[in-house]
This record gives C-alpha cells, sequence and structure tokens, in this order.
C-alpha cells in the first residue's frame, strides 16, 4: 500500500511570497496496481514525487510507502544518466550488489536496447535515453516504481512505442507504480486508477478506475475513456 | 593532435629557437652565454658521470610527492568548502591568506621550523600549491550538479561510488585545471627549495655551478628538466586526459 497524505508543501522563492504548492493531497494506491497522477502542469505533481522520493523533506503531512523503506526504480523528467558512463554501467551502478551479476540482455531486448550496451548516454536520442533510464528503473528490482512523465518531448510514435514498451516490462513483473502526466491518453492507456489533481495548490479531485484490460484498450477505447474523464474534470481538457 | 603536422610545426618552431640561440651566443662571451654545443658538451659529461640521471631523479620524485600530497590535500579542502558555505565563510579569508603567501616565506619558515630536512621541503612545496589547488576544486564542487547526487541518493549508491561515478567525473575539469597548473608551479618551487636547504637534487646542481660561474651546466641540467616534465605531460597528462574525457562528443 502507497498513502500519501500532504497537509502543505510551501516552496520558498528566491524573491518574493513563499509558494504553496500542495494542500491537502490524500490519495492511497494498492499494492501491485499501476496509478497515474494527472492535472494542469504546476500542481504540485512533480513534488509529490519528490516527496515520495525522499528528496523534499520539507513537508507538512506524512506519506507511507510499500514496505516501510521500499527499493525504488525512478524515471525522472529528464532521462538523468550519468554522462560520463555508458548505459550498461549506468543501470548496474544503480543496482544492489546483489542484482549486479544478473545478465541484463533480457530487459535491454524488451526495451531495445540491445546494440547500445555500450554507448555513452551523449551520443543516444532522447527516445533511447529516455529506454535507458527505465532499464535502470526496473533493473533495480523495485518494489515501487515512480515515473515523473517519462515520456514527455518525445514524437508520438516513439512515445506510443515506449509506452507499449513500459507495459511489457511492467506486465513481466506487477510493482506498485505511480506515474505522473499530463496526458490524459497516456494516462488512460497505462493505469489502473487515475487520480485527477486541482490547480495548485495541488489536491486530489477525484479518481478514475480504467475498467478495461490493458490488453484491449485499442485507440478507439482509450480515446473514448479519456473523452468521458474529461467530461468529468471539465479543468483537465 | 589529429595529424603528423602540427609536430612538424612544434618542431620547426623549437629548431627555429634553437638557431637563434645559437647565433646570439656567437656574439657573447660563451662563459656567460654558451652556444648549444657547450651546452650539449656538459650535459653528456653530467650524463656520462651518473649525476645527471640521480639529481633528475631525487627532483622528480620530490616534484611527485609534493603534487601527489598538494593535489589530495587541496581536492579534500576545496570539495568540503565548496559543498558546504558554513565552512566556505569561515576559512575562506584563510585561502586568501595562504594564496598570498610568498613561497619563499613559506619554503624559509617550514626549514627553520621543521629542520633542513626532506619532509619540510617537500611539506614546504605543497603548502604553497594547496590553495591553487583548494580555490580551483571549489569551483568546481560548486559547479556539482544536484540532480546526479538526487539519483545516486534515489538509488542508494554507497560513499565510494557516489565519488567515484558521481562527483569526481564532474570534478574532473577542475582537477585537470588545477594538476596542469600545478605540476609547472611545484617543479619551480622544488628547485627553489633544494637550493635553500638540500644537497641534492636539480636546484643545488644548479646553485652549485652559479657559484662556479658554469653557466653551460646551469643550461644543461635546466633543459633536461624541461624535457623530463615535457615527458610527464605528453605520456601521464594527456593520455589521462584522454581517458577522463573519452565520453564527451568530440566536438562538443
Amino acid at each position: 500500500m502507497l498513502e500519501i497524505d500532504i497537509a502543505s508543501k510551501v516552496y520558498q522563492t528566491a524573491a518574493g511570497p513563499p509558494l504553496l504548492a500542495i494542500r491537502g493531497l490524500r490519495f492511497a494506491i494498492a499494492e501491485g496496481e499501476f496509478a497515474c497522477l494527472v492535472g494542469p502542469s504546476g500542481c504540485g505533481k512533480t513534488t509529490c514525487l519528490r516527496i515520495l522520493l525522499g528528496l523534499e523533506r520539507d513537508y507538512d503531512g506524512r506519506i507511507a510507502l510499500p514496505g516501510g523503506d521500499p527499493r525504488i526504480g525512478v524515471a525522472f523528467q529528464e532521462p538523468r544518466l550519468l554522462p560520463w558512463r555508458t548505459v550498461e554501467e549506468n543501470v548496474r551502478l544503480a543496482q544492489p550488489v546483489a542484482l549486479r551479476e544478473r545478465p541484463l540482455d533480457d530487459l535491454f531486448a524488451r526495451l531495445g536496447l540491445a546494440g547500445f550496451k555500450h554507448f555513452y548516454p551523449g551520443e543516444l536520442s532522447l527516445g533511447l535515453a529516455r529506454r535507458a533510464a527505465l532499464a535502470r528503473a526496473f533493473a533495480v528490482e523495485p518494489r515501487l516504481l515512480l515515473l515523473d512523465e517519462p515520456f514527455v518531448s518525445l514524437d508520438e510514435a516513439t512515445a506510443s512505442d515506449l509506452r507499449a514498451l513500459l507495459v511489457d516490462v511492467w506486465q513481466a513483473r506487477p510493482t506498485t507504480a505511480l506515474m505522473v502526466t499530463h496526458n490524459l491518453r497516456e494516462a488512460v492507456q497505462l493505469a489502473d486508477r487515475i487520480f485527477v489533481l486541482s490547480a495548485r495548490p495541488g489536491r486530489v479531485l477525484g479518481e478514475y478506475p480504467v475498467m478495461i484490460e490493458r490488453g484491449r484498450r485499442s485507440p478507439d477505447a482509450v480515446r473514448a475513456i479519456s473523452v468521458d474523464l474529461a467530461t468529468r474534470f471539465p479543468g483537465l481538457a | 593532435m589529429r595529424s603528423g603536422f602540427p609536430i612538424l610545426w612544434s618542431a620547426s618552431s623549437l629548431l627555429g629557437l634553437l638557431a637563434l640561440w645559437w647565433i646570439l651566443a656567437l656574439q657573447a662571451d660563451p662563459r656567460v652565454f654558451p652556444a648549444p654545443p657547450a651546452v650539449l658538451d656538459a650535459l653528456l659529461r653530467e650524463a656520462a658521470s651518473g649525476d645527471l640521471a640521480r639529481h633528475l631523479g631525487i627532483t622528480l620524485a620530490r616534484v611527485a610527492a609534493a603534487f601527489a600530497l598538494a593535489m589530495s590535500i587541496g581536492t579534500a579542502i576545496g570539495m568540503a568548502l565548496g559543498m558546504n558555505r558554513g565552512l566556505d565563510r569561515l576559512f575562506d579569508p584563510w585561502v586568501v591568506l595562504f594564496l598570498n603567501l610568498p613561497a619563499l616565506v613559506v619554503i624559509v619558515l617550514a626549514y627553520v621550523w621543521f629542520g633542513l630536512n626532506e619532509a619540510a621541503a617537500i611539506g614546504a612545496v605543497a603548502v604553497n600549491k594547496i590553495p591553487n589547488v583548494v580555490v580551483t576544486l571549489r569551483e568546481g564542487a560548486r559547479a556539482l550538479d544536484r540532480a546526479y547526487s538526487e539519483l545516486a541518493q534515489v538509488y542508494r549508491f554507497s560513499f565510494a561510488s557516489r565519488m567515484r561515478d558521481v562527483v569526481l567525473p564532474q570534478l574532473q575539469p577542475y582537477l585537470a585545471a588545477a594538476s596542469r597548473s600545478g605540476i609547472a608551479l611545484i617543479w619551480k618551487i622544488v628547485l627553489v627549495v633544494e637550493l635553500l636547504g638540500r644537497s641534492n637534487g636539480v636546484g643545488f646542481q644548479i646553485h652549485l655551478h652559479f657559484q662556479l660561474f658554469d653557466v653551460a651546466t646551469i643550461l644543461a641540467y635546466a633543459l633536461a628538466f624541461v624535457a623530463v616534465m615535457l615527458l610527464v605531460e605528453v605520456l601521464l597528462l594527456r593520455p589521462y586526459d584522454r581517458h577522463a574525457t573519452r565520453w564527451r562528443q568530440p566536438n562538443a
């Protein structure tokens, strides 16, 4: 179970008044569930992930992670690969020592990285770098997966390829997952449950379970659900 | 060096300098300003007696020791100051003070306080260089990218891995700058240290031949040591640089 109950999170800005990013953000995700946070930009989605990652400690509220102190696989908004280490080294370095001997070939093959193990991040396209970041997130065999718009600024064809790869890898080992996105259709395609956030200060406006099995979410079905979702939460569009 | 031409350029440029030296020496008193053959004679004489290798070796060992000491201590202090604003505010005046302390003062004080021994000599050289390393590495530590520190935190990198895989690669350009300027500064100061308080090394030999007014031998030792330092640059520093920056795009 992943539980989040953040009463408030305030950012001190360098010049000007403090910024209230989150007020009363409360939701929970069941074990093994894939949830998405959607909402307008600046509504505190990324802040919420940073709190879960332990990168923001100055907030008012409490969180409970599955298993207490779980191993977390994360994909940040930008790939954040160490530029001076190869793709394989980047993945290996993130792994706990016990996992470093296990072959990565299957994971790399699934993500279409097979020929790129020895490339440096600077030699990869953005799409490939994002795949490598996903490979790293999965290679640690996480108990919790946190994804911060991992497909942003990719062209639609590449993004949809990567979404399919994500589903494929995730289904091989279902993990409690929380993905932040502002792309409704992406959320509908991937999630078991969607939480809709308000504009800043962020709080949950409502949740929307996606009932259809992932395998049967055709483009038409995704479009229909997205329209339904958008009519229920007019702020989303 | 992408083709052979730059080497050719460097070689002919150096030959030009040699020619200029020769021409000027022909006009001058050979005792004050000897021509290349006289220096070569001195060089061969010192090499044959074994003195050259011995003194070069001793000086080189001192340079290496002082360099290692200055780089490691300076890097540690620089990183601490760059990462901790409180420490930086507290110790910045010290850094400025030591940065501006004349090398000669440090050397003389080291000999007075610690005696005419090897530790005082090498320590004095290191103390002269440490503030430079601190200032350079402090800039590097200030420029560390938080995104990578967060990554290391989330994926629970060990302390050793944080240093080796996250921090040091980001500091590499600063380390390269500090070691390049460091090695040149250090060997010059080592000669002064040897001149003032050691009975061997290139600095001692130069002092000795200065008293004998043997300019040819002074030039022989100086040129031999410059050649050694060039070899260090070409055989150690440059290959290391290439290795450390292999991940960069060639034209980036």
